[in-house]
């Protein structure tokens, strides 16, 4: 291996154990286990009772795009990756570990796009199935001979996609947060409102929030309700385009902040 | 020649509205170098700045001709051991130096081998398997040391590094700083006590209120600390008679009177002698003292603490 990969490894490598407390990692083992407990209690509860009316397909797929929606992507993607990266550098700062790195031979910019893969690592182990499974304990009632049609094992991998983008926008995005602000603690909060509250939003705004994206990678439309603010659907990859830039600014940011940053541990 | 040197012309640093360090001019070769100074003087911001964790407001600070704070290369060649008392969470003293070495670039074996050399040196082997979490004050102290010289750099900056240890373990690090100067290195050590690190530097830099007030080897320093002119306020019944009787003395180079008319503030370039003098003055029945103080932004005063009681013989 080459002395710089080597070093860009270093980096990853020490953030990963930095990151892998025991009480962390049960909170993300908690988070990714939650949409799969519902739709588990879902699957046992339908078999057991039957439904009232016998759902399509479509409807099926429809119901659980907006479970994916709310749930895996508001609450589990959002919050697992909260946890992660904002504990990057804010995490280093707080525990006053951080000018061990800054002391290395490597390039600022380096330690954190370092610690962002790391962080992409993590967030990609536990977050990138929970989605999938929960749509294949949704569908077991059923029956799953119906992941045979191509069209739901496209479905399938959408999720997975959707799952992966997410953890790289969302990553950006907090790592920025916890970068640039000593209490990022009521900048998430405003975030996660405009995440349930984006359709509401207008254009300009909407592009703040990566639930605007996502929900338009979804593999089944999604209706948006009566208050939506339209606006025009984009192309595939121009969205997911959009998405690796988001995520880019949000490192960018961090790095920006990192290079001309002093050392400085007071807390407020 | 700058290529060998620690160089800092004309440095400033503020904090905000907050004086770091002013006007510092410095140059530090090869050898033990010991910066002096109380607490809040300005050590770690000259150490900070050495290191590329801070930059100068104003001036330049070049360390083997490079920017710290613009050359990470550089960072192979530094060793720094904060003042701080943090590590990273979790980790065993080994674990501790063996992360940080690879992000130098190095293999795991190599990066164990290397920790585990720098872990014996200061002594810390049978602990190395354990957390620093659970280390003691000491131990503490010395892993960190071992942490900044494990990948071998030609710098040590090592702040306040004898500072919780007992007077064995100081005695170990002190030999350890002289060895590593033995091997060329430069070694720059801080501390509030002067007699603590004098004997073992090369040069002695003292620090005060954020300026260099002496630089040099020991001599020049208690020089330049002689030279440097120290104020005392008088009080006493006629401060015009006593002010014209001490004028005529050399060594005195001003002498104020209060406005109140009951002291008068004196400067004079050498303490000791003025100290004299006074005695004299008062056993002869010359002058009616009524108290004699060292007025309270006197560099003397300072140098006084930072050589310690049983520290006059410098
Ligand atoms: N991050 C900071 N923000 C504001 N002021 C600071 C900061 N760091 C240091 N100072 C101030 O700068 C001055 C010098 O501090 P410095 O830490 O360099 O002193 P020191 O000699 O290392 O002291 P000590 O012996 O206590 O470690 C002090 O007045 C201190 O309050
Ligand atoms: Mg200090």
């Amino acid at each position: 291996m080459s002395s710089s990969r080597r070093r860009l490894f270093g980096v990853a490598k020490l953030e990963l154990r930095r990151q892998a407390s025991p009480g962390r990692l049960l909170w993300y083992f908690l988070l990714a286990a939650a949409p799969v407990t519902m739709m588990a209690v879902v699957a046992w509860a339908v078999s057991k009772f039957g439904h009232p009316e016998g759902l399509t397909t479509a409807e099926l797929q429809e119901n659980y795009a907006h479970f994916f929606q709310g749930m895996v992507v508001r609450i589990v993607l959002f919050f697992g990756c909260a946890t992660i990266f904002i504990g990057q550098i804010r995490g280093e700062l707080d525990q006053r570990s951080w000018h061990y790195s800054l002391l290395t031979p490597i390039p600022r910019w380096q330690l954190v796009v370092g610690k962002y893969l790391a962080g992409v690592f993590l967030a990609w182990c536990f977050f990138l199935l929970p989605g999938v499974i929960g749509r294949a304990l949704f569908q077991l009632p059923h029956g799953l001979a119906a992941f045979g049609d191509p069209r739901l094992q496209m479905e399938v991998l959408t999720y997975l996609g959707i799952a992966a983008l997410g953890c790289l926008a969302y990553g950006g995005f907090f790592l920025a947060v916890g970068t640039l602000l000593r209490g990022p603690g009521y900048v998430v909060a405003v975030f996660f409102l405009i995440e349930w509250a984006q359709f509401m939003l207008p254009p300009g705004l909407k592009q703040l929030s990566v639930v605007y994206y996502l929900r338009s990678l979804s593999p089944v439309p999604l209706s948006e309700g009566p208050f939506a603010m339209l606006a025009e659907p984009l192309p595939t990859w121009l969205v997911v385009v959009q998405l690796l830039v988001y995520a880019a600014l949000g490192v960018s940011l961090a790095v920006w902040k990192v290079r001309r940053a002093e050392l400085d541990y007071r807390t407020k | 020649m700058s290529e060998r040197v620690i160089l800092f012309e004309d440095v400033s640093k503020f904090y905000g509205e907050v004086l770091g360090v002013n006007r510092v001019d410095l140059r530090i070769g090869p050898g033990i170098t010991a910066l002096v100074g109380p607490n809040g003087s300005g050590k770690s911001t000259v150490m900070n700045l050495m290191t590329g964790l801070l930059e100068p407001t104003q001036g330049s600070v070049r360390v083997l001709g490079e920017e710290p704070s613009r050359s990470p290369a550089l960072f192979d060649r530094i060793g720094y051991c904060a003042q701080f008392d943090t590590f990273p969470r979790r980790v065993t003293g080994l674990q501790f130096l063996v992360g940080y070495l690879t992000l130098h670039g190095m293999g795991p074996v190599e990066a164990r081998s290397r920790a585990l050399r720098a872990i014996d040196r200061v002594q810390l082997t049978e602990a190395a398997g354990r957390r620093v979490a659970a280390y003691s004050k000491g131990m503490r102290q010395r892993i960190k040391l071992a942490q900044a010289m494990a990948h071998d750099p030609q710098i040590l900056v090592l702040d306040e590094p004898l500072n919780g240890l007992d007077p064995m373990a100081r005695a170990e690090l002190i030999d350890l700083f002289r060895e590593l100067a033995a091997e060329g290195r430069h070694v720059i050590v801080s501390s509030h006590i002067l007699h603590e690190v004098d004997v073992i530097a090369d040069q002695v830099v003292l620090i005060n209120q954020g300026y260099i007030v002496a630089k040099g080897d020991i001599p020049e320093v208690r020089e330049e600390m002689v030279d440097h002119p120290m104020q005392v306020m008088l009080r006493c019944a006629d401060p015009a008679l006593v002010a014209s009787t001490l004028f005529s003395h050399d060594h005195v180079v001003e002498v104020k009177l209060h406005e109140d008319g009951g002291g008068l503030m004196v400067k004079t370039k050498q303490a000791e002698h003025f100290y004299l003098l006074l005695n004299e003055l008062v056993a002869e029945g010359a002058i009616d003292l009524e108290s004699v103080a060292p007025a309270d932004d006197d560099v003397m005063a300072v140098y006084r603490y930072l050589v310690g009681t049983e520290g006059g013989s410098l």
